[in-house]
């Protein structure tokens, strides 16, 4: 650690004195027992202050960010999930189809889109040559008030870059939802349930696709991660400030403590879904005991 | 002799079912589940259907109520009380299956979604065929339960709560729920242990004594029929080859694959008891042997058997489609 | 006599590889795509960095796809840009697929504790964001593309994994692995030569989707300037597209083919893989 921070014409006494400053010549686990305790034992956790922003702490420039990105993978996650999930249902029922057969090449295609190409694309069009939307920097990141004016900047700020992560990921959730419909459709209660007389739709909502939901919903947990990955990337193109674009920034200059921080704070935020998405499935699905 | 087309009139039966013929689409062609069957039930009674697995029983069961696809009917009619079940379409079919015949299937333990309780779906069933309301239909449900004798409270369970004997109970119960008057079980007990295939089948019994049912039962094991039916057909290789009254056809049965049906049976209790299976193999039904079905395994085929296929002749004691015991 | 009847096998699968739509559409890109890379140094007009015409040229018969900020052809560069990016994706897609196959066979095949504790670490795996460790690791470590393609098939391996560890725990419930057992197989030769040789199509598909997210995730990297500058992949020209103003300057001809390559190369990769996973359905 010490040969990336410093320089390498540090005489050896102030490399010395640096390594006992920081307590980097003790043994490997009594470090990482020390560091755990010192950045998870207080609240808010501590990881120390930023090289590039300081006097900044850490902490504080991951929870000015943290926020944006949230709003940028909630409301982009919002539409572009349960639409997805109607979508694939549809598809599901319609298998076969040429709509079907054009939305699983589209969706499959989509997985190699790069999302910063996407967005550079989506830039280039809106904000370009259209002037529909401002291309880039939403309003400075730290402020706070709710004014009218400033959620009007902030939404139309954000517009592009929720639009580039639903276009992304809308036909990957309702490919994957289309193809656990087309599993669920062939088991025999869905035929039973036909046989009965019961209508279309609440064969394919009802039955079929409350079915579908379930291993849905785990997907779209095991995906988070990629989700993640996807919107860091957005936000850096659009100069939006989340937590990608605070990562990417602190990347360009070796902002150590604040990458830290950053791929922590990403890591739980993976966790977090993925819990979420265990309590979901408890609760959609009677066979599973918490 | 007479043919069996001829002797029966419209005024007959209650199901009528002229040449019917279903296949269904294999990537080596199109294979004939059923082919070209004639058959009658009368109201009321319980007719066994017999063969063995890919006979074509479980077919001809799901064309009563149009649900063969992948398959589809290629020929034939279907009457069930007038009613011409092949010409039904949209809504009057959507209202005509369940209100008129019901089903109990194969494998009925998976007929159940998993996500659902049971009452929401026989409420369900109940309210979408414009029945009663929400209420009332719960009410039902309470009633029809105690009918197959499960403890009402059950009616919130979720499948995977109950045993396998209480599912084939709700089964039955959802079959009945909008009070049909043709039932199709189709091997209602394969899937159980014997014990609670015994009850199954006691009540089952009783349903139909005290509601009238008419009863299509579809199995390859005769020891069941035998007690449940009032009359037998015995299907082979997608053709119905003898139909008669239950004790005919079992103390007395007339074509050569249903004696070796019977003689099949094992006997608890003979000494020297000799199990007999039927020797060959079944028959491929995309290309099925030329003339009578049955004769690569038949111990009594002669020459016309091979070129010719019999007709289902009505030859004083049943229905047979033999050589043997016509002119 | 062997080797006879593998070709005749490979024969039948890539018959049956293209004999839908998707397949002979994945198989068609991909081989293009791979002719393209194997092929730059005579399918390409220019030396990727040598200076042949004016700045920001627009497309033109000499120049298909115009010129860079400082007179370097773009098509030419397209074309040895598909080498890098296709030997991420390979690369990278066969260590995730290696390692998950392995790993998924080992805990599939033994469960108990050893199962358990493998599924434990797939999930932790699985948990961390991989382009935030990415990023992390290439501002620490100077750029090199091994380093990020080994990160890249480190991490992406646990989708691989869990499928095939339920294919494994299917078949190992079958009757035939005892039988195996019984005739003295040891347990590696059950794995390597009964059960692996059913997951090869299986794996085939999930190692695609590594595949293409490895290529789409380096080239991300590349696109804000943390790859390595001097393996010229499509990425980089992304990233040289926007820092040198393509976008304000309107030049699609720029922007655009590098990413829709990327996307091809997608769309390709994972077609090729549901037609390989035909193959298994249809032996099965």
């Amino acid at each position: 650690m010490v040969n990336i921070l410093a320089s390498s014409d540090l005489l050896p006494e102030q490399r010395q004195q640096l390594m006992q400053q920081l307590g980097l010549n003790q043994p490997l686990w009594v470090q990482f027992v020390q560091y755990v305790h010192q950045t998870l034992g207080t609240f808010p956790p501590n990881f120390g202050y930023s090289f590039a922003h300081y006097p900044l702490t850490v902490w504080q420039l991951v929870s000015a960010a943290l926020p944006w990105t949230l709003l940028l993978v909630g409301v982009s996650q919002l539409i572009s999930w349960p639409l997805g999930i109607l979508f694939g249902a549809w598809l599901g029922w319609h298998r076969g189809s040429k709509v079907d057969s054009l939305m699983f090449g589209i969706s499959n295609f989509m997985w190699g889109v790069p999302s910063y190409w996407l967005a550079t694309i989506l830039i280039f069009v809106f904000a370009i040559e259209l002037k529909v939307f401002p291309p880039a920097l939403s309003s400075s990141g730290l402020a706070s008030s709710l004014s009218l004016a400033e959620v009007y900047s902030i939404l139309s700020h954000s517009f592009l870059p929720i639009l580039t992560l639903v276009l992304l990921n809308l036909p990957q959730h309702a490919l994957v939802m289309r193809n656990t419909m087309v599993t669920v459709l062939d088991e025999d209660f869905i035929m039973a349930a036909k046989a009965r007389g019961l209508r279309s739709r609440t064969l394919i909502l009802g039955h079929a696709a409350r079915n579908a939901l379930l291993p849905s919903v785990t997907n779209l947990a095991l995906s988070f991660g990629s989700i993640l990955s996807g919107a860091y990337l957005v936000e850096i193109i659009y100069s939006y400030p989340g937590m990608g674009y605070l990562i990417e920034q602190s990347a360009l200059v070796r902002d150590y403590p604040v990458l830290e921080g950053v791929f922590f704070f990403s890591a739980i935020l993976v966790i977090v879904a993925n819990i979420l998405a265990d309590l979901a499935y408890v609760f959609l699905d009677p066979r599973v005991e918490f | 002799m007479t043919q069996l087309g001829e002797t029966v009139t419209t005024t007959g039966a209650f199901v009528q079912i002229r040449d019917l013929t279903v296949t269904y689409p294999t990537p080596m062609g199109e294979l004939r589940a059923v082919d070209g069957v004639n058959l009658d039930v009368y109201r009321g009674e319980v007719l066994g259907l017999v063969g063995e697995s890919g006979c074509g029983k479980t077919t001809l069961g799901l064309a009563m109520l149009r649900m063969n696809s992948p398959g589809r009917v290629v020929k034939g009619k279907v009457n069930v009380d007038g009613v011409d079940v092949l010409s039904l379409e949209g809504e009057r079919l959507r209202r005509y299956r369940w209100e008129k015949v019901a089903m109990i299937f194969q494998s009925a333990m998976n007929a159940l979604d998993p996500v659902k309780t049971v009452e929401s779906q026989i409420v369900e069933t109940i309210v979408q065929h414009g029945r009663t309301n929400k209420e009332k239909a719960k009410a039902r449900v309470r009633e029809l339960l105690e009918t197959v004798k499960i403890d009402p409270l059950r009616a919130k369970s979720f499948p995977h709560e109950l045993s396998g004997g209480m599912k084939q109970r709700i089964i039955i119960a959802l079959a009945l729920c909008l009070s049909p008057e043709l039932l199709i079980a189709d091997e209602p007990t394969t899937a159980l242990d014997v014990v609670v295939q015994a009850s199954i089948l006691k009540t089952i019994k009783e349903l139909q004594e005290r509601l009238k049912l008419t009863i299509i039962l579809i199995t390859h094991d005769i020891s069941i029929v035998g007690e449940m039916s009032d009359r037998l057909a015995i299907m082979y290789a997608g053709k119905v080859v003898e139909v008669g009254r239950t004790i005919d056809v079992v103390y007395d049965p007339q074509h050569p694959y249903t004696q070796a049906l019977i003689k099949a049976i094992p006997t608890i209790g003979y000494k020297n008891a000799e199990i007999k299976g039927i020797p060959g193999v079944p028959p491929n039904l995309l290309s099925p042997p030329s003339g009578c079905r049955f004769h690569p395994r038949c111990p009594f085929a002669f020459d016309r058997c091979k070129t010719e296929e019999p007709p289902l002749i009505n030859n004083g004691k049943d229905h047979v489609a033999c050589w043997l015991r016509s002119a | 006599m062997e080797i006879q009847g593998f070709l005749r096998r490979r024969w039948s699968d890539f018959k049956i590889i293209t004999q839908t739509t998707t397949g002979k559409v994945g198989f068609g890109i991909t081989l293009l795509l791979i002719i393209l890379a194997v092929f730059a140094p005579w399918i390409a007009p220019y030396p990727p960095h040598a200076i042949t015409g004016p700045s920001y040229a627009r497309p033109s018969w000499s120049h298909l796809l115009g010129t860079d900020d400082i007179g370097e052809d773009l098509f030419s560069q397209l074309v040895w840009a598909s080498r890098g990016s296709l030997l991420i994706g390979i690369s990278a897609g066969l260590i995730a697929t290696i390692i998950g196959v392995g790993i998924g066979l080992v805990s599939g095949y033994f469960g108990g504790k050893t199962g358990e504790g493998l599924m434990r670490l797939t999930d932790t795996v699985l948990v961390l964001p991989l382009l935030p460790l990415l990023i992390v690791i290439a501002s620490i470590f100077p750029s090199s593309v091994i380093l990020v393609i080994s990160v890249i098939g480190l991490l992406s391996w646990p989708a691989t994994s869990r499928v095939i560890r339920s294919q494994t725990l299917t078949l190992r419930s079958r009757s035939f692995v005892d039988a195996c057992k019984l005739s003295g197989m040891s347990d590696t030769e059950i794995m390597l030569k009964v059960l692996l040789p059913n997951m090869i199509p299986l794996a085939v598909l999930y190692g695609v989707f590594a595949a293409v997210n490895a290529v789409v995730i380096e080239a991300g990297l590349d696109f804000i300037g943390l790859g390595s500058i001097n393996n010229l992949s499509w990425g980089t020209m992304l990233y040289f597209a926007l820092s040198r103003n393509a976008l304000l300057r309107g030049e699609w001809w720029w922007f655009i083919p590098p990413g829709a390559l990327i996307a091809v190369l997608g769309i390709g990769f994972i077609l090729l893989g549901y037609g390989v996973e035909r193959i298994g359905r249809i032996r099965s």
